[in-house]
């Protein structure tokens, strides 16, 4: 490790309208560490919405997809990593952690430090995965088929009824009302996310989720659960509030203990009319939201980074029930320049302000 | 479901704020004065009481009482024995 400046790289970069974790994992960084942490953003479109807003990014670099080649992916961070000396590699994306997993010993021989949860853990809570993993574990979840072709779709909506959850792979879901929709949305999703495509019971109710980090030995280090107040049309929360309900607490532990998980996830739930609590996902990364857990005294993702690091993680016993987030979208300014010098140099340097000097001189 | 009106945090305002769902609400002056004897373990009747003290007499005080005590159980904050302590 270089002085006392951590490097680490984060993905996942984009906010938009279905955000991803790494800006949240970022800002939960630096409240902790301050100038004691370098940020190196690792980002798969030029278009990655951090690249452009300042203050979370101290150099960003553009990587191939991992899942399209891992060997030409390692070799980017490799190469990323003579550079800048990284020390730690938080992935916030689903689709890169089987790539990591496959390949953490030649991270490790590099001396960059990744959490990871065990392959079959990763494995054992995918979508299609998801109800007999409930099963075992003795929570619900609601009924659902993996669906190869448009017959099997008709078979499960048949079954399942109107409305009708249709999930993708990875990510993305529709509420569906009907069989054209249905297969609409099937047709989508399997083109932009690939096979298995899911169909899922739909449960009206409140939606909770808990963020999660798991020790890798049943436990957890931490947990927090929030209850959705402003939900997009993708299902997303746009709006949020911290909960202390331990049913749901309880029920999230119970899903990492069964796991064994190590490092970040969450668990998403429903609550039903009837106060029936159901497991709808196991994701394998922090949440877009996760800096509502710092913001209500929780840093989970700086017990990650201590728990990369090998460093007693600070305890999460505690969190404040009542802190809310409401997300606010702004835009991000560029140039076409600095476009240019990611797709064609596949790296930028920390992000200035925006254009204040040029705004000042044509004044 | 859970009833637990004792974990509600009540502000001097009138600002009730639910920990375990995240519900919020507001209530007034005599709403607030009542949550707080309902916070307290008092029964109704008690309540009753202790508002005819505080506040101005009104005529139909335990029918509007046990209608705001309804209203908790219904939603989920009071259980039902409250009714009949």
């Amino acid at each position: 490790m270089k002085e006392d400046v951590l490097c680490v790289a984060v993905s996942g970069l984009h906010l938009g309208e279905n955000s991803q974790p790494g800006p949240g994992v970022i800002r939960s960084l630096r409240d902790a560490l301050g100038n004691r942490i370098r940020v190196i953003g690792l980002a798969y479109d030029v278009l990655d919405s951090s690249l452009y807003a300042p203050g979370l990014l101290d150099e960003a670099f553009m990587l191939p997809y991992p899942s399209a080649n891992p060997d030409a992916y390692l070799r980017r961070v490799l190469e990323i990593h003579q550079e800048v000396g990284l020390d730690v590699l938080i992935p916030c994306l689903d689709a890169e952690l089987p790539v990591l997993e496959h390949l953490s010993s030649s991270l490790i021989e590099q001396g960059i430090r990744c959490v990871l949860p065990g392959r079959e853990a990763l494995a054992r809570r995918a979508k299609e995965h998801l109800p007999e993993l409930c099963r075992l574990l003795g929570v619900s979840t609601p009924a659902t088929r993996v669906v190869g072709d448009a017959m099997a779709l008709h078979r499960a909506a048949e079954e399942l009824g109107y409305p009708l959850v249709v999930k993708g792979p990875l990510c993305d879901a529709e509420i569906v009302h009907g069989a054209d929709q249905a297969l609409n949305a099937f047709r989508r999703l399997a083109e932009q996310w690939g096979m298995p495509i899911l169909a899922q019971r739909f449960v009206s109710g409140d939606e909770y989720n808990v963020a999660v980090l798991g020790d890798g030995r049943g436990g957890t280090h931490g947990a927090v659960a929030m209850r959705k107040t402003i939900i997009t049309r993708q299902g997303k929360a746009w709006g949020a509030v911290t909960v202390r309900d331990e049913v749901v607490l309880e029920t999230a532990a119970r899903v990492v203990r069964g796991l064994r998980w190590r490092g970040g996830c969450e668990v998403e739930l429903l609550r039903d009319q009837r106060g029936h609590l159901e497991v709808v996902e196991v994701n394998p990364r922090f949440p877009a939201w996760i800096y509502l857990t710092t913001a209500a005294g929780a840093n989970l993702p700086l017990g990650l980074l201590q728990l990369a690091l090998g460093r007693k993680v600070s305890p999460f016993d505690a969190y404040r029930a009542g802190t809310f987030y409401v997300r606010h979208a702004t835009e991000a300014i560029g140039s076409m320049s600095e476009i240019e010098g990611m797709a064609y140099g596949g790296r930028r340097k920390s992000v200035p302000p925006p254009a204040l000097e040029t705004a000042l001189s044509s004044f | 479901m859970k009833k637990h009106i004792g974990a509600l945090a009540v502000s001097d305002t009138g600002f009730v704020f639910d920990p375990h769902t995240g519900n919020t609400y507001a209530v007034n002056t005599t709403g607030l004065a009542v949550l707080r004897g309902l916070k307290d373990g008092r029964t109704l009747r008690e309540i009753e009481d202790d508002l005819g003290n505080e506040f101005e007499p009104a005529a139909g005080v335990d029918d509007h009482l046990r209608q705001f005590a309804q209203l908790l159980i219904d939603m989920g904050l009071m259980p039902e024995s409250e009714l009949i302590r």
